[in-house]
């Protein structure tokens, strides 16, 4: 465990130590939600999410979904960088000796950390506006979709290069959650099923929309986070020891 | 010009030469074009759009792809090559033909996105009246992006935390200027792509810019470009000279 | 910690390390962009206590050949055996550059399964006989380059390896630190470690066992000190 304890404490170290980068894990979620929750018209729209429908105001009804967005986007591009701006020195450091699963779970757990930040920022900020009706259920299903989204970055940044990552990870979760699976659609496509906001995003939009949890869905968005992080360890474990 | 047209092409290599850039731009857009159709016929009864939902998806699709894939390739070109570019102005090129030459590739990119963005747009079945306005429509979306990646590169001189920038500003963008949310604000007429979007559907549903913000769109870009020059030289360090 | 003594010109001290007809090809993606052939059949052996120098041109493959040997690139042909621990100084500086001296040495340390007090003995000792104690709480992106390779190589060998490759090591050293380096050579060469350096500076022949040139993809010896 010490090998972990000390690969995190780099890890938090060697990004942390960058005051723009911690002060954008939570401004940039704020503004975004703060800024939308100030503009969106208190228009009445029918939102739903399966097995429940209803009319809303506008700000109310997609307001927690963009929160959630926030906080994914942040942690998607995090996770990106924070695998492919150390490879040079985690691939030495893994020839030193530090086996690339214990270097990967000092980074998926300082990932973590900075969804987390990002999450709490947004749902915070989100509460200004629109109060979610299970707030520590909603920011629980943000922080998991955060997280898969972030490993899901790492992936995306050992396979592409830097700029194409980013590009990739502008538009997934953009697509996946204001579109796919926006309380203003009502059929998404069948292969929505595939993206991870279809279980942990629908979860943190439950949440925020109605009282009672969606347990199967957040549950279902735990396993497809854990798949996602066991393709993560293979791939950056990979590109680490290339 | 020859130095102008060493520079451009010093720095068109510089984007070029990697095999996952050329992919980029080829599988990318069309990609990213195919989603956004997919996700909006999700999207019923949206009393703002005009005709077929996945139509107006894959228009702002096209839009969305062209302009954030420039603007990405500003940041990165910036942020990776602001100690080169000042290096070459030491050696004696002028700051502002490096300048243009930078604009120039940035130029290219959006011309050669936008063509591939249009392409899809047409192979999807989206028919489009006027293409030389539209495909002129899609360049002004790509160089103003660029620019504005050029800005956010020298403000935030690090391709993580300018990716963050640059992803917060491009999807609220997105989100806004698409008009899926129907914000009323004159926050809406200053985001990047509100007159571009305008201007481009018109371009594909009318066949015509006639009555049409194009002097608004103009102008922006003619503010962006200013910007852009002024953040440059406070990249390269060097100030302004001939 | 091996404690073999130096065997100047005997053939069956312990080899630590040994590669076998290595080949290593950088193949392009691109069509019509070609592919560099860099190792041809590059073979050799070190022994415990010897100091070869690696030499040859710009481009002739010496940092392939040593990342190949050391294990951070698979070769395309050909067999590396490495019986010894092995430290590997990289001609790039592959550090954490937001964290300080003592914090690399902690976590480079860590990997190389060192207790704590191992891990500081090693920094006190390395820090002071290279002159970089006075930084030792200073990032790594706020170091000079010349303190950057000091921290690198300190690095490489922190864990007492049986073989010691180092990459272009004393770049940006001062003239004393090139001396200090060449001490501590020595010291580590006396007992018992293997070491081979790619460097351009081999006018000092004398510090050297051997010399191997690169050339075409494959080793041939220059001269034997």
């Amino acid at each position: 465990m010490s090998g972990t304890r000390t690969a995190l404490a780099a890890t938090v170290k060697e990004f942390a130590r960058t005051p723009i980068l911690v002060a954008l894990l939570v401004v940039l979620p704020a503004y975004f939600v703060g800024l939308l929750g100030v503009v969106l018209p208190d228009a009445q729209v029918v939102v739903s999410i399966p097995g429940w429908s209803a009319q809303s105001a506008l700000s109310e009804g997609v307001l927690p979904m963009l929160g959630t967005l926030a906080a994914v986007m942040v942690a998607g591009i995090a996770g990106l960088f924070l695998t492919v701006d150390t490879l040079d020195a985690d691939g030495w450091l893994a020839l030193s000796g530090l086996p690339s699963r214990t270097l990967f779970v000092a980074r998926a757990a300082a990932l973590t950390g900075a969804a987390a930040l990002a999450s709490v920022a947004a749902t915070v900020v989100l509460a200004l506006h629109v109060v979610p009706e299970q707030p520590v259920v909603f920011l629980g299903a943000t922080l998991v979709l955060a997280v898969t989204y972030g490993l899901t970055g790492a992936i995306v940044g050992v396979v592409f290069d830097r700029l194409a990552g980013v590009y990739v990870m502008l538009f997934a979760p953009a697509v996946d959650l204001f579109l796919l699976h926006s309380p203003l659609a009502t059929d998404p496509p069948d292969a929505a099923v595939l993206s991870p906001g279809r279980w942990a995003g629908v979860a943190a939009i439950d949440a925020a929309l109605t009282a009672t949890p969606n347990w199967s869905a957040l549950g279902a968005g735990v396993a497809y986070l854990l798949g996602v992080a066991v393709v993560a360890a293979v791939a950056v474990g990979y590109a680490v020891d290339a | 010009m020859p130095d102008v047209r060493i520079g451009a092409a010093a720095h068109a290599k510089g984007v070029v030469r990697q095999p996952t850039t050329l992919a980029m731009f080829a599988v990318l857009p069309p990609f990213v074009v195919f989603l956004y159709g997919a996700a909006m016929a999700s999207f019923p009864d949206v009393a703002f759009l005009d005709g077929s939902a996945s139509a107006y998806g894959r228009i702002g699709g096209a839009l969305f792809a062209t302009a954030f894939l420039s603007g990405l390739v500003g940041l990165f070109g910036t942020v990776s090559a602001a100690r080169a570019d000042r290096y070459l102005s030491f050696a004696g090129f002028s700051p502002v033909v490096l300048f243009a030459t930078r604009v120039l590739v940035g130029v290219g990119v959006a011309a050669i996105t936008a063509a591939v963005s249009l392409g899809a747009v047409a192979a999807a079945g989206t028919g489009v009246a006027s293409l030389p306005r539209a495909y002129a429509v899609l360049v002004l979306a790509g160089v103003l992006y660029g620019l504005l990646g050029l800005v956010v590169g020298a403000l935030v001189p690090r391709e993580l935390e300018g990716s963050l920038v640059l992803v917060f500003l491009a999807d609220m963008d997105s989100f806004l200027s698409g008009d899926v949310l129907q914000v009323n604000s004159d926050l809406v007429n200053l985001l990047p792509l509100h007159y571009p979007h305008a201007l481009f559907t018109a371009a594909v549903r009318e066949g015509t810019l006639a009555g049409e913000p194009v002097g608004p769109a103009v102008a922006y870009l003619g503010v962006a470009g200013v910007a852009a020059g002024v953040a440059y030289a406070a990249a390269t360090g060097r100030g302004w000279s001939l | 910690m091996p404690n073999i003594s130096k065997q100047r010109g005997e053939v069956d001290a312990d080899v630590v390390l040994a590669a076998d007809g290595v080949e290593k090809t950088y193949r392009s993606r691109l069509p019509w962009v070609p592919d560099v052939d860099v190792l041809s059949g590059a073979s050799l052996e070190l022994r415990a206590g010897e100091v070869v120098g690696i030499v040859g041109e710009n481009g002739s493959g010496k940092s392939t050949l040593m990342q190949c040997l050391v294990g951070a690139l698979a070769p395309d042909a050909g067999t590396v055996s490495r019986p010894g621990a092995v430290g590997w100084c990289p001609q790039d500086d592959r550090l954490y550059e937001r964290l300080t001296v003592d914090e690399t040495f902690r976590l480079f340390g860590e990997a190389h399964d060192m207790s704590e007090r191992e891990i500081e003995s090693a920094a006190d000792r390395l820090t002071e006989r290279l002159d970089f104690q006075r930084f030792r709480d200073r990032r790594v992106d706020r170091l000079s380059g010349g303190n950057r390779r000091k921290l690198t190589l300190s690095v490489s060998l922190m864990h007492d390896p049986d073989v010691l490759l180092l990459d272009e090591p004393y770049t940006g050293f001062d003239w004393e630190t090139y001396l200090a380096f060449w001490d501590l050579a020595e010291d580590l060469s006396e007992r018992g470690t293997a070491i081979a350096v790619i460097s351009h500076l081999v006018s000092e022949q004398d510090r050297f066992d051997r010399i191997l040139e690169l050339r075409d993809g494959r080793l041939e010896a220059t001269d034997d000190a």
